[in-house]
């Protein structure tokens, strides 16, 4: 049998500090994933997803449990994100850097993905910070509306409203670039 | 924002019921927009799910103990000074909190005595004088209109030696003034005296001083 999530951050409250590497493990594609799409910065989304966990394991005591454990995680990993931006904005470190290109990324198809791939990160990037954030819980994370309602506190007809007026925006970029999507 | 805009987003991402789908796509064969909508999100999703995170780096965390360790490694990373200090101060707020008393008797040596309330003091210990109280109302309002009496003779001696001072400057201005005119008189006197001399010196062509002033009524004409 799997533990869940709530019974692993109990066994590491009771002093098993093994069973949290379970949990980091489990989750750390996910909010990886989460933070290199907000961040849309390698080395800022890896070093973030450190402390995201950090900062998880040093307040397991106050996750009380009458939410799931991954929207209290999402809404930690989502704070640390806008803090890291919110640094960078003041520090200007450059926005862009996309992950390393493999070695055999000469081939004529696999530039092009590459190029189609960087449009739509500039376009999401662009996007005002909470439609942004609706959208890649949805698209990349797989929330339902109500798990994205409930990790950002609103209601769950704000979070549908604000992931269609996101796409509407993305759309109005991405095509009026020709062959873009 | 429209309710089939929130309808077409649970459509999009299949979490409507399948009879509120079956009633959405009723909708969407009689709305173009909806249907347009659909066809380019379609598109949109395809174009944002190209973004793989290909690898995920190694997240590695150095975590100690439980989370309460957090506080001793903090504790270990401050400086000897600062534990020894901070460790005086939290003694002392302990004593203090449980009214700790310490005393010497050459016999007796060291004694301490704790309590959770203050307690009276200790016979024969010494006991520090009754400092005053306080001022009675009258007191202060004798203060208060002295130190206004006080305030108001100093502004006042401020102004007049102001006043003191610019009537000087105007006196010494006024003498410059006036020597100023006088020299300037006296020199034009001496001037017009030197001219009056030189006159006197030549060879006069009028006889009577009616002579000097008036002309002859046929000279010249």
């Amino acid at each position: 049998m799997e533990w869940t999530d709530e019974q692993i951050v109990q066994r590491t409250l009771n002093g098993e500090v093994e069973a949290f590497g379970i949990l980091v493990r489990r989750w750390e594609k996910k909010v990886y994933g989460l933070a290199y799409r907000m961040l849309g910065h390698y080395e800022d989304a890896r070093d973030t997803t450190q402390e995201i966990f950090l900062t998880v394991y040093r307040n397991l005591r106050k996750f009380r449990g009458d939410a799931k454990f991954s929207s209290w995680l999402y809404r930690i990993a989502l704070n640390c994100c806008h803090n890291r931006l919110r640094e960078r904005a003041l520090q200007t470190v450059p926005l862009d850097e996309s992950p390393p290109v493999p070695v055999d990324a000469s081939a004529h198809s696999q530039v092009e993905r590459q190029q189609k791939i960087e449009r739509v990160r500039r376009a999401l990037r662009a996007l005002p910070y909470e439609m942004r954030q609706v959208i890649i819980m949805k698209e990349y994370e797989g929330l339902t509306f109500k798990e994205i309602a409930e990790i950002l506190n609103i209601p769950v007809s704000t979070a549908k409203t604000r992931l269609y007026t996101g796409l509407d925006q993305l759309r109005e970029r991405l095509l009026a670039v020709k062959d873009a999507l | 924002m429209s309710d089939h805009h929130e309808q077409l987003m649970e459509y999009l991402y299949q979490e409507l019921s399948p009879e509120e789908a079956r009633r959405f796509e009723d909708h969407l064969g009689t709305c173009e927009m909806c249907q347009k909508d659909l066809a380019d999100f379609r598109r949109l999703r395809q174009a944002l799910a190209a973004w793989d995170v290909e690898e995920v780096p190694h997240i590695s965390l150095t975590i100690d103990g439980s989370p309460s360790r957090g506080w001793l490694a903090l504790w270990r990373a401050f400086p000897i000074w600062m534990r020894l200090v901070t460790a005086a101060a939290a003694a002392m707020l302990v004593l203090a909190l449980f009214n700790v008393q310490m005393s010497y008797h050459p016999q007796k040596g060291f004694q301490f005595s704790a309590s959770l309330w203050p307690r009276a003091e200790l016979p024969g210990a010494p006991q520090p004088k009754p400092r005053p109280v306080g001022l009675t109302e009258e007191q202060v309002t004798a203060l208060i209109r002295t130190a206004i009496t006080q305030t108001q003779r100093e502004t006042n001696e401020q102004m007049a030696a102001q006043l003191q001072a610019l009537a000087a400057k105007l006196r010494s201005e006024n003498e410059r003034l006036l020597i100023q005119m006088a020299n300037t008189l006296r020199q034009e006197q001496e001037e017009r005296l030197a001219e009056l001399e030189d006159q006197l010196g030549q060879p006069s062509t009028v006889s009577t001083l009616a002579e000097l002033f008036w002309e002859e009524p046929n000279s010249g004409y």
